[in-house]
């Protein structure tokens, strides 16, 4: 799936609703814990109610004050925040744990529960008659710790839940999205190299046709040449100069449909032991043969040998070394070392560099940024290395030349 | 008059003398029974009005409808408001006539010199006795806005 705007809304829109949902039911679950436990606690008050309402009409048999006994010595229970006794719509006594704090409704029934700052109160009220048929009503309000400690729990498992949920749904998301994105490159990429294979094949085709227009009559040309060159006064400077051109010309022509050949066919590798203080030896001619010779200076450990084919290695350098040379740089510096397992080239040169947005299309078949290349040379590079069963890359910015490191 | 009839007179004066004391014998924040009177500080005195515990800070308030009132506000440490004879006050309480003229108010949040002080909440619970207070004043309401109802 692409990354679009919409893409991204519905990842934000389902994170938003899994973590609404959970909210939700986490939130449902603490109000269950704390509807159920004042439920416990209005069930358990009910039967203090009964149990109440017969011991005080059996104290209000032998007095009031019996009774108000009663009541005090419930009153020094902890948990017990106020007791207060009624007869007739009067309050005839009184205690609280808190200075004036009586919360009662003198027309409340059986049990209620209210909120306060002690936690959530239970009010329990007992009605009776005594024998002369006076009303009294006793109420007992009291606070249960482990109802807050409940509460309490529920309330953070209620908010460390939904934070860990969040935190996972976001953890998912982001993985999602950035799943998504890698696929998307590798979709991108897979969409180059299929890009880059149909190239290949039109130029096999091209070439192919090259070779089999061109070559044939490019050769009876040089033939020709051959054949015509002796007959030349080699006292008219014109006419030699004029025959070098011709010959250099076809030279030149013959090269390129090399490459072209060499670009869409398969590579055969030949491995052996080479030594590189001889390999850079071999090397100079090829530099002397170049049009523009910048300073090359190449640095190794003395005796330093790999393993690779001697033939497809000296193409790569010297592709590398010549595409160095036609950016415009002066000195180039080819260091070889050894890193694990690998044989690294690195060849930096003080060129112009290649821009950020160029850098990535340099090996890429046709593609040049150069007034007058061809756009095969590095892309051959790049496909020698890979036959060697190597890896090039390229390091560059603007205005501060260029690297590139060739892993074998 | 015998004895016993003057013994009898006595113990109904004695009665009644408690009656129109300055504090109810069972008094208590009724939130049934609230109301809000204005008016000014007469006078300022400290009472053990629930036993030993501590000192409260009893006002009386010369309402503007010329009534007396008898105000208790809250223990003497938790209140941190200069407060002087003659100022003017807002008082918003529980409401208890302990004789026909003594009008005994307990405070649960006041009003003075434009800053509101809560002392009780909505059910009287005193502010001074909640968790994790120690040593401050009720919530405060001013123009400074500190606090909230």
């Amino acid at each position: 799936m692409k990354i679009t705007f919409k893409y991204i809304a519905i990842l934000f829109g389902i994170s938003f609703l899994s973590i609404a949902i959970f909210y939700f039911m986490n939130l449902n679950n603490r109000r269950a814990v704390e509807t159920q436990t004042l439920a416990l606690a209005v069930s358990e008050g009910k039967t203090i109610e009964k149990v109440m309402g017969k011991a005080a009409v059996y104290l209000l048999e032998k007095g009031e004050s019996d009774l108000i006994r009663f009541m005090n010595e419930i009153f020094d229970n902890d948990q017990v925040i106020y007791i207060a006794l009624g007869r007739s719509g009067r309050l005839i006594h009184a205690a609280t744990k808190f200075e004036g704090y009586l919360p009662i409704e003198t027309d409340s029934q059986s049990v209620r529960t209210f909120t306060s700052p002690l936690g959530e109160i239970i009010e329990v009220t007992a009605s009776m008659r005594d024998r002369f048929g006076n009303a009294y009503k006793v109420h007992i309000g009291y606070f249960i710790a482990a109802i807050g400690e409940i509460h309490n729990a529920a309330k953070k498992n209620f908010l460390l839940l939904t934070l860990m949920q969040a935190a996972i749904v976001l953890l998912l998301i982001a993985f999602l999205f950035r799943f998504n994105r890698q696929m998307s490159r590798k979709e991108l990429e897979v969409q180059r190299e299929k890009e880059k294979r149909e190239k290949l094949q039109e130029i096999s085709l091209i070439t192919a046709g090259i070779n089999h227009e061109i070559r044939n009559p490019l050769n009876s040309l040089y033939l020709s040449y051959q054949m015509l060159e002796p007959l030349l006064d080699h006292a008219n400077q014109e006419a030699v100069f004029h025959s070098n051109s011709i010959k250099r010309e076809i030279k030149r022509i013959q090269q390129i449909i090399e490459r072209f050949s060499t670009l869409s066919q398969a590579i055969s590798v030949r491995r052996e032991e080479i030594d590189l203080q001889q390999f850079f030896k071999d090397m100079q001619p090829v530099w002397a043969g170049m049009a523009r010779r910048p300073e090359i200076i190449n640095r190794h450990e003395p005796e330093m040998k790999i393993t690779s084919d001697r033939s497809l290695l000296t193409q790569i350098i010297a592709n590398v070394v010549n595409n160095a040379a036609e950016a415009g740089a002066s000195r180039i510096d080819i260091v070889v070392a050894a890193q694990k397992d690998k044989t690294v080239f690195s060849i930096k040169d003080n060129g112009p560099g290649i821009s950020k947005e160029h850098v990535k299309y340099v090996f890429d078949p046709f593609v040049t940024f150069k007034a007058k290349g061809s756009g095969i040379g590095l892309a051959l590079t790049k496909k020698m290395v890979l036959q060697l069963g190597g890896r090039i890359e390229v390091e560059s910015a603007e205005g501060r030349g260029a690297e590139f490191r060739i892993f074998l | 008059m015998n004895y016993k009839k003057m013994f009898f007179i006595y113990l109904q004066v004695l009665a009644a003398i408690s009656l129109l004391a300055q504090t109810p014998a069972f008094h208590y924040f009724d939130h049934n029974k609230l109301t809000d009177i204005q008016g000014e500080v007469q006078s300022i005195g400290y009472e053990e009005v629930y036993g030993k515990k501590s000192e409260f800070l009893m006002l009386s308030i010369q309402s503007d409808d010329q009534r007396l009132f008898q105000v208790e506000v809250c223990p003497q440490w938790f209140f941190a408001t200069d407060i002087a004879v003659g100022m003017k006050i807002r008082i918003h309480g529980s409401l208890l006539q302990t004789s026909a003229n003594k009008l005994y108010l307990i405070a649960q949040e006041i009003s003075i010199k434009g800053e509101r002080i809560t002392l009780r909440d909505s059910k009287g619970f005193p502010m001074w006795s909640q968790k994790g207070r120690s040593g401050g004043q009720g919530k405060r309401r001013g123009p400074g806005g500190r606090g909230k109802r």
